[in-house]
């Protein structure tokens, strides 16, 4: 695992990454294990749903039925897994490279025979990898689970087209946290950003669909771009998560010029 | 671009905003010395070795090594050179071996034979996380990763500290024989006496510019020492004149005192025309010129400024 860098990430990120794959896949496992007792609840819930004011309805993803299985995993599940995802990309990203410096291993790490732009690149790699890793836990343990819980059913395509648009908000977050560690003076003050980012962009989503006057502007936000429940129900449309990886690339790309470019710090 | 030289920097500038790192340094080290790079803290050694590792970019001027431009090659710079700051900060998750084979993976090295005899040699343990261990083994640890892959220059800022006076003895002896295989050692320090003990010349910077820079003879005869003679008779007064390098200061009855800068053997021959009953030459370490040098110029830039 110590063959090269972007190895060596994915072995420093193992720990990690076991408890967000363990643990959000328990919590997968939980939400599943008592979908039935929503489903039946029935007409009950359905009524209470429609008397819920608008605002609630826009944070748990727009979704009208509880009782509707594809709604009721959207809404108690999915529609935070970016943001939970964001918590480690955010610490990931900005430790990969002002991270490094405020450490001091950064000098020891450029001093061996390794362009700047390799590293950004290997420790990207090996992040999105983990992202990834963990997302396909947590796909694995929805289906399998999906098996044995009545009234949950889920396509294994259209599952699949979910999990690569939480890869992408999870990669979005990596790569803007990337973009912020390359070019803001201080760690804490790139998470500080980062984090601000993340939640910001859930509540700018959220409030696209109460506020009147910011419905022309939802394009411009990330979660406007994660749409599992669309996906699970509606189209099955790579469109949004393409959005999300190709500003993703975007972000690592300028991350990876900004660092090429600037003094690495001291310590 | 001579291939004679192991580093040589041109008009090497870095301000840090409006912060001084270094002014216009112009520094040529030959392959296969030992070179001291010394200077009080805060003047401007560490900038030097990161901007030829090309760790930070220079404001303006130039720098290379072996030949090879620090900035637009640096990769094969590094691939040539081994550096050791004075903290080496390292993965404290990893081990020693676990920190040295990684290394060794990103260099490309297949051979590890010459990394395990220095590890022995310096007693380095290897299969303790590096967190757990102290700043001397950490140390060590840094010492064998610089050299391990036999690079054709190291780059040892400040590289002695923490290093237990044994190791340090250890490592003065691996340096002699890295220097006597063709390496070239570039010693940023601020311990004088160990300068004076490995190194072949010396350059000096203060304030981040170079004021001097020579090899050690050199600099300790351009010196003026004190030599003081007692005689068994008062010596003519005509003693010690015409003398090149040599300067009568005083003479009280039979003992004369002379300022001398360089060879003493002029002095010595006119004075053993006469009974000497006593001889005092004042000891000059590297130290005492290196602070008198620093003294002169604050003197000199003091009048400058005044002026």
């Amino acid at each position: 695992m110590l063959r090269n860098l972007l190895l060596k990430t994915l072995r420093d990120q193992r720990i990690p990454i076991l408890a967000y794959g363990l643990g959000l896949g328990a919590l997968a496992l939980l939400i599943m294990a008592i979908y039935p007792t929503f489903a039946e609840a029935g007409a009950d819930l359905e009524e209470a749903m429609e008397n819920l004011p608008d605002a609630y309805k826009a944070f748990t993803g727009g979704v009208l039925s509880l009782t509707e299985f594809e709604g009721y995993l959207v809404s108690q599940y999915l529609i935070i897994l970016p943001l939970i995802l964001a918590i480690f990309a955010i610490i990931e990203g900005t430790g990969a490279l002002r991270g490094e410096e405020e450490r001091g291993t950064m000098d020891t790490l450029l001093s061996l025979p390794i362009s700047r732009s390799h590293v950004v690149l290997q420790k990207a790699v090996a992040t999105l990898l983990s992202i990834a890793l963990v997302n396909v836990i947590i796909g694995v343990v929805l289906l399998v689970s999906a098996q044995f819980v009545e009234g949950a059913t889920l396509e294994p395509d259209r599952l699949s087209v979910v999990m690569l648009n939480t890869f992408g908000m999870g990669a979005l977050f990596y790569c803007f946290s990337l973009f912020l560690s390359a070019s803001l003076p201080s760690r804490r003050l790139a998470g500080v950003i980062g984090a601000v980012f993340a939640v910001g962009a859930y509540f700018f989503d959220a409030m696209t669909d109460i506020v009147e006057g910011l419905y022309d502007y939802r394009y411009v936000g990330p979660f406007n771009y994660f749409e599992p429940l669309a996906i699970l129900k509606e189209d099955l449309s790579f469109q949004d998560s393409g959005v999300l990886l190709g500003a993703s690339l975007v972000l690592l790309l300028v991350a990876v010029l900004l660092f090429r470019r600037r003094d690495i710090a001291g310590i | 671009m001579s291939s004679e030289l192991a580093i040589s920097a041109q008009q090497l500038t870095k301000y840090y905003g409006k912060s001084r790192g270094v002014v216009d340094l112009d520094l040529d080290v030959r392959r296969g010395e030992i070179y001291g790079f010394v200077g009080p803290n805060g003047a401007g050694k560490s900038t030097t070795v990161r901007l030829l590792l090309d760790l930070i970019r220079p404001s303006r001027g130039s720098a290379t090594i072996l030949g090879l431009d620090v900035q637009r090659e640096s990769r094969a710079v590094r691939a040539r050179v081994g550096y050791l700051p004075g903290e080496l900060r390292m993965y404290d998750s990893l081990t020693g071996r676990q920190l040295l084979r990684f290394f060794g993976n990103v260099r490309g090295m297949t051979d590890t034979t010459y990394m395990h005899e220095l590890a022995e040699r310096l007693n380095a343990e290897l299969n303790r996380r590096i967190g757990t261990l102290s700043r001397g083994n950490k140390q060590k640890i840094g010492v064998v990763q610089a050299l391990m892959h036999r690079p054709d220059l190291v780059l040892f800022d400040e590289a002695t500290s923490g290093l237990d006076p044994l190791m340090q003895q250890e490592l003065y002896a691996i340096l002699d024989e890295y220097r006597q295989q063709g390496g070239t050692v570039f010693f940023s320090s601020h311990y004088l006496d160990e300068v004076e003990r490995i190194c072949d010349r010396v350059g000096v910077i203060r304030d981040g510019r170079l004021i001097l820079s020579d090899t050690l003879e050199a600099i300790q005869e351009k010196q003026v020492r004190r030599l003081r003679l007692e005689f068994a008779e008062p010596p003519p007064a005509d003693f010690l004149t015409g003398l090149t390098g040599v300067e009568r200061e005083s003479q009280e009855g039979a003992t004369v005192v002379a300022l001398i800068q360089g060879n003493l053997s002029g002095a010595l021959k006119e004075a053993a025309r006469y009974t000497v009953t006593d001889i005092e030459y004042e000891e000059r370490r590297l130290e005492d010129i290196f602070l008198q040098y620093y003294d002169t110029r604050e003197e000199s830039d003091a009048a400058e400024s005044a002026s």
